[in-house]
């Protein structure tokens, strides 16, 4: 019997004890397909408010963050930060007798945004009792050298992890499903991470519009030969309020139970 | 699911095979409804094959 390396595994062994992870959603944060840098919408399987039919109406009293923006909400993410790393670390701590913990910044594009903001929030997760690392889930049309290079240095002291969205190595697919940027894009950011020695866990999505399980499989060779070291594998499923779920209404998709060809 | 394991060196670190989401925002498949009984399925097929997650 073979034992894969799970999470688990992987933390009980670095670190003599299981190690929790406690997602973190900040407002202000978005991705560069939605706010129309790249495209607008977002992935098609993505719940958020590009599908919502009252956004023209709020968008003025909204805020998101773009790396060159200004941030005067720092002050209440800070506050935002530490209140959820507080109700999950307790709720943990009682049904577990968890100790340890890394924080996992977890909804959207946990490096969209300027470097001043993310050093604050990231060096204000590492403060928190019991903290070991971070996990910062993104993309790699939206990180940089700096930031990586900033993050490289924390590794010196903490466990930090890049998660990458990758979703599928074809470009047709990536095309498809409206992520805006390409697999040459992934191949540059994840060599530029190597460079750095962080940790990078590549996701990939089961069942996307358009492929077979054999695509799926040629997505987790690709990431394979960029050298990732670890995965997390997803398989699609549609939820209300996306672009998947008008296609759903339409063809009658249903994630590896029919195929559907998305015409864009 | 069992393929992409299989291709993977032991050193490489497997953080998720699965996608739940319990509320009725859930459009399809409905296996994706019950996480637990997602995972038991799934720990039971890797089981079938050889491999202990």
């Amino acid at each position: 019997m073979r034992r894969i390396l799970t999470a688990g595994r992987y933390f009980r062994e670095k670190f003599g004890e299981s190690v929790y992870k406690i997602p973190i959603s900040i407002s202000g944060f978005t991705c560069p397909n939605i706010d129309g840098t790249v495209a607008r919408g977002g992935c098609v399987f993505c719940e958020n408010e590009s599908f919502s039919p009252n956004l023209e109406h709020n968008q003025s009293k909204r805020f998101f963050l773009h790396p060159t923006s200004e941030n005067p909400y720092l002050e209440f993410q800070l506050i935002q930060l530490e209140a959820q790393y507080k109700k999950t670390k307790t709720r943990l701590s009682k049904k577990f007798g968890a100790q340890k913990f890394i924080i996992y910044f977890q909804s959207f594009t946990n490096t969209y945004a300027p470097l001043a903001t993310l050093k604050a929030l990231y060096s204000k997760a590492l403060s928190f009792e019991g903290v070991i690392g971070l996990s910062i889930g993104t993309r790699t049309d939206s990180i940089s050298e700096e930031v990586i290079a900033y993050l490289a240095e924390l590794s010196k002291h903490y466990e930090i992890w890049l998660e990458y969205g990758l979703q599928s190595s074809s470009d047709e697919t990536l095309r498809r499903i409206n992520r805006g940027h390409g697999r040459a894009n992934i191949e540059k950011y994840i060599a530029l991470t190597h460079q750095y020695k962080l940790n990078i866990c590549a996701h990939i999505i089961f069942g996307l519009p358009g492929e077979t399980p054999e695509m799926a499989l040629e997505s987790v060779k690709f990431a394979l030969n960029l050298g990732v070291h670890s995965f997390k594998f997803h398989p699609l499923y549609v939820v209300k309020r996306t672009a998947l779920a008008m296609i759903l209404k339409k063809v009658n998709l249903a994630p590896y139970q029919k195929r559907v060809t998305l015409k864009h | 699911m069992i393929k992409a394991i299989n291709l993977l060196p032991e050193k490489v670190m497997v953080q998720r095979v699965s996608a739940g989401i319990e509320d009725d925002t859930l459009l399809s498949p409905s296996w994706c409804y019950v996480k637990h009984q997602q995972m038991k399925a799934i720990r039971k097929a890797f089981k079938n094959e050889g491999l202990l997650y």
